[in-house]
């Protein structure tokens, strides 16, 4: 049916259908589109007649000639795109003081690395180490959030703009601290981030007492060698792959990142392949280098070809039994969050004031003034925060922004990495990045994933998600 | 990459021109949505066959073969086909097809190609063959070994194809374009756009042909090519390769690019009903008799192993010795089949247990030799031993090395270099850039009394 032919409005109908479900359309090859609707969990391949008929539901138009026989409206019934009652938003809001019971502690910004594309150019300016002083606070206060609201655990995660390991005193003296402290009943569960290069005491204290690490590795020893080299110059695989042989050998659960700059696109297969071959992470995280810090200037890897060689590495490591994931393409996830930033992330910088970022780790970063929230307050052993920055963070999550509203993969990529759309975009408002278009590619891909292991019809998996998300308003 | 304003809400688009009507489309193997679309009549059938959907039932009945290195040929298969009854197996492999007769486990034809064939289909008596070479569709009559039709059109993309059983019609899919082909008159019958095979079977009466698209088995009725909408099946996923009966209503397929395993499923209870295991390495392609009584299952190594699906069970390997190290060691019998009364060859692997009232006079077997035989002087070449009311018979498998290169495996295998603390550098003396001024040396080395380091290296030299 043209669009010119008259249809009947659903006021003729005796009981028309009613869309009610946020539906998406991504056009594809030869007339097909992908048909989305992200809070139902359903997604299914239709030509334009589906469309069509989909979007005259959502016009109030019931097209009656285009479902003589009334399948296609049970069918799209079935998947809960129509009569199924109204849909609940991911959407998790914050407000008042912050309470966290998690705190990051950027130990330190110095490194035994000089890896090419730092994003905190570690190594460039004077080093700064976090005291036990300045842990401690943090700890006792998250800790004391945690007996206000009853909750049985607490988190401590280290990292920062340089090699937590390198402040190795106060990351072993203040988790020893926390577990002094914690009431009976709160669990401190604790990780941290990491370069690799480690002695063996480290390894030992580290699978003893930690629950998980985010490693950097590369993969590929040549490849991990032209960009992650120690201060002599020389290149840190040899270190890294003991490392994790060692992790390995303790069974530890930890996850690898794999950094990727445009020259090691083509490598990125093999990279991967040879992680999945050699190792055993319980997760592989791959994204494009980001042009800040040292790799400022350098040549962007947010490219077409950076897809192609993530989809390629993504069936090898599936033939290794393992999955690769990139942070902004997140099928599985429905949520208005990208990020701890609009989260109310609580993490300490050296100096131990508030940042919501761990990309901004420092108060001389570019956008300090943008992400940090908090500073210790002299009068008590607390912190006193600047509620409008971070009610501007807040503001942040998906659902403000009117650049993604068109988007099919908002709810589940969040808004992506508002750092980053700073430094794409400035203070001004959200416009985009390159990113955007790597997260639509692999979130298209995952959708297609699911549609094929549901047997590929369509894929719909009602009563999971939604279920699991906490509404969080305060 | 530029960034637009992402707008992929709900608006009308432009119809095109072939839709008539809404359609649901499968997704295939090749991810380029050009395959048939679904009425949405057939896709709400289908719902049904969405995993997890269905009521609990029995699981399936997984057969094990004993693990074989008995090859059918030295490198992997690219393509397999059976008659309908199962008798007449065709593979295709490093630009050569084998005819075996199953009934004797013996080669009965060999043919040389210019390419490799990618898509085989057999008539019922097995004296055709049908296979996709390169761009062309060619049909051998194999008594004479001679190309007998050359289909004048060249075709791209073939997923499968299917032979009645006279040989009269031809039926193969071209870039999501099913054809019915008359190789007698040498004309296209008729064509159906936007239908994507990976597998077709024609009726034993050849007036039905089954298609199985992804997720999905049609039935069209022939010559004139109409599809039956009345009926629609359960099919699977992509699968790497996938084999039909011709009444649709069994599914054999290498469930996933990759795997090692063969699942058969019945189409009308939408369950998988037999795993097959048994081969080392990943699966290339599948074949399944029409009737449904006997299948085929090769693998990237060349073995192919045989499958009786009535009882069902393991039933045999087909073996070419020429293509098999001289290290590996099987056994040949014949049994007869109790439900046609025939003698079937068999070749399993020597660690296959033996059928009762027969005894293995190899010597690959341990316990079972014959020592009987070999004090009788004859154990240099050893003879089965026939029970005269045994319907069995055995001899030792003749294996003589093949002339045939060794190939590498591949493996992408790097070694790591073991870590190993790198010895301290000597520090050079400090030279003064300028008197009384800076100094500078490796990182790492001391920092001598009253100097200060200034870089952060070291962590508490600051």
């Amino acid at each position: 049916m043209s669009a010119t032919e008259a249809i009947p409005t659903a006021e003729c109908a005796e009981s028309p259908p009613l869309l009610t479900a946020e539906t998406f359309v991504i056009p594809s090859l030869a007339g097909r589109y992908i048909v989305y609707a992200p809070l139902r969990r359903a997604a299914f391949i239709a030509n334009a007649r589906v469309v069509n008929f989909l979007a005259d539901l959502q016009a109030g138009r019931f097209d009656a000639a285009a479902d003589p026989d009334g399948s296609l409206t049970e069918f799209l019934r079935h998947l809960e795109l129509i009569d199924a009652g109204p849909e609940e938003l991911p959407i998790t809001t914050f407000s008042g003081e912050p309470e966290p019971t998690e705190v990051t502690l950027f130990l330190t910004t110095a490194c035994n690395l000089r890896c090419t594309y730092c994003y905190a150019s570690a190594g460039d300016r004077p080093a700064k180490f976090m005291s036990l002083e300045v842990a401690r606070r943090g700890i006792d206060f998250v800790l004391a959030n945690a007996v206000r609201k009853q909750i049985p655990a607490i988190g401590i995660t280290y990292h920062g703009g340089g090699e937590p390991t390198l402040n190795w005193r106060v990351m072993t003296e203040s988790l020893q601290y926390a577990r002094e402290v914690a009431a009976t009943g709160i669990e401190v569960k604790a990780s941290t981030a990491s370069n690799g290069v480690l002695t063996d005491e480290q390894i030992n204290w580290i699978t003893t007492n930690l629950q998980g690490v985010s490693l950097s590795f590369d993969g590929l020893p040549a490849a991990h060698d032209r960009h992650r080299l120690t201060v002599l110059g020389t290149g840190s695989s040899e270190r890294v792959i003991h490392t994790l042989k060692r992790f390995d050998d303790a069974q530890f659960n930890y996850g690898i990142r794999v950094t990727v700059t445009k020259d090691q696109i083509p490598l990125l297969p093999d990279s991967i392949e040879f992680i999945c071959a050699q190792f055993h992470p319980a997760r592989i995280q791959v994204e494009p280098a980001y042009q800040i810090g040292r790799w400022e200037h350098a040549p962007s890897a947010e490219t077409e070809e950076f897809i192609g060689a993530y989809r390629q590495a993504q069936q090898r490591a599936r033939q290794h039994g393992h999955e690769i994931y990139f942070s902004g393409a997140r099928v599985g996830l429905l949520t208005n969050h990208f990020c701890g930033v609009t989260q109310d992330s609580f993490a300490l910088s050296p100096d131990g004031n508030v940042s919501a970022c761990y990309e901004t780790f420092s108060e001389e970063n570019t956008w300090a003034q943008k992400f940090f929230y908090g500073q210790p307050d002299a009068q008590s052993n607390s912190y006193r925060f600047n509620l409008p920055v971070l009610n501007h963070l807040r503001q942040q999550a998906v659902q403000h922004r009117s650049y993604c509203q068109g988007c099919f993969a908002k709810w589940n990529c969040g808004g992506d990495c508002y750092h980053k759309s700073l430094t794409v975009n400035g203070a001004d408002e959200f416009a985009g990045t390159d990113r955007c278009h790597i997260i639509r590619e692999l979130t298209k891909d995952q959708i297609l994933d699911r549609i094929d292991v549901a047997g590929g019809i369509f894929w719909h998996e009602p009563d999971t998600v939604l279920a699991a998300q906490h509404k969080e308003t305060r | 990459m530029k960034q637009q304003l992402p707008q992929f809400g709900l608006q009308r688009v432009a119809d095109g021109d072939t839709d008539l009507s809404p359609a649901i489309v499968p997704l295939t193997a090749r991810r380029d949505f050009l395959g048939a679309g679904l009425s949405a009549a057939a896709a709400l059938w289908l719902t049904g066959c969405a995993p997890g959907k269905s009521e609990v039932s029995e699981p399936p009945v997984t057969i094990k073969a004993p693990t074989s290195e008995l090859k059918a040929h030295h490198n992997g298969v690219s393509a397999l086909a059976l008659t309908a009854n199962g008798q007449t197996l065709a593979s295709a492999s490093d630009m050569n097809v084998k005819i075996w007769d199953l009934q004797t486990g013996r080669i009965t034809t060999t043919l040389k190609l210019d390419a490799e064939a990618k898509a085989m289909a057999l008539t019922a008596d097995g004296q055709k063959l049908a296979a996709v070479i390169g761009k062309q569709i060619k049909i051998w009559s194999l008594a004479q070994g001679e190309v007998w039709h050359v289909v004048p059109e060249p075709v791209n993309r073939v997923g499968a194809l299917a032979l009645s059983p006279d040989g009269q019609l031809i039926a193969f899919d071209d870039d999501s374009t099913l054809n019915l082909w008359s190789p007698a008159q040498s004309r296209l019958l008729q064509k159906v756009e936007g239908a994507y095979a990976d597998a077709l079977a024609i009726s034993a009466d050849g007036r039905r042909l089954a298609m199985h698209t992804t997720a999905v088995v049609k039935f069209y009725s022939l010559p004139d090519l109409r599809e039956q909408k009345e009926s629609f099946l359960c099919g699977v996923g992509m699968g790497s390769d996938i084999g039909l009966t011709s009444d649709g209503k069994r599914i054999a397929a290498s469930v996933l690019l990759d795997d090692k395993v063969a699942k058969v499923w019945d189409a009308v209870t939408q369950k998988v009903r037999l795993v097959l295991e048994g081969h080392q390495t990943y699966l290339r392609a599948v074949a399944l008799a029409a009737d449904g009584q006997t299948m085929a299952t090769a693998d990237l190594n060349g073995v192919i192993l045989l499958w009786d699906l009535r009882e069902p069970r393991f039933r045999s390997v087909a073996y070419d010795r020429t293509e098999t190290d001289s290290k590996v060691k099987g056994i040949n019998y014949k049994a007869r089949d109790l439900a046609t009364g025939q003698m079937i060859g068999y070749t399993v692997p020597c660690s296959e247990s033996l059928p009762i009232a027969a005894s293995c006079v190899c010597n690959c077997v341990a316990g079972t030799y014959n020592a009987r035989t070999a004090q009788q002087g004859r154990a240099q070449r050893p003879r089965a031993r026939v029970t005269q009311d045994s319907p069995v018979e055995y001899r030792p498998l003749e294996i003589a090395r093949p002339q045939l290169q060794e190939v590498p495996r591949f493996e992408r295998r790097i070694e790591i270099p073991r870590y190993e603390p790198q010895p301290v550098r000597p520090i050079e003396p400090i030279q003064p850039l300028t008197p009384g001024g800076t100094f500078k040396k490796p990182c790492g080395a001391p920092v001598p009394p009253g100097m200060k380091c200034t870089c952060n290296c070291i962590p508490g030299n600051f």
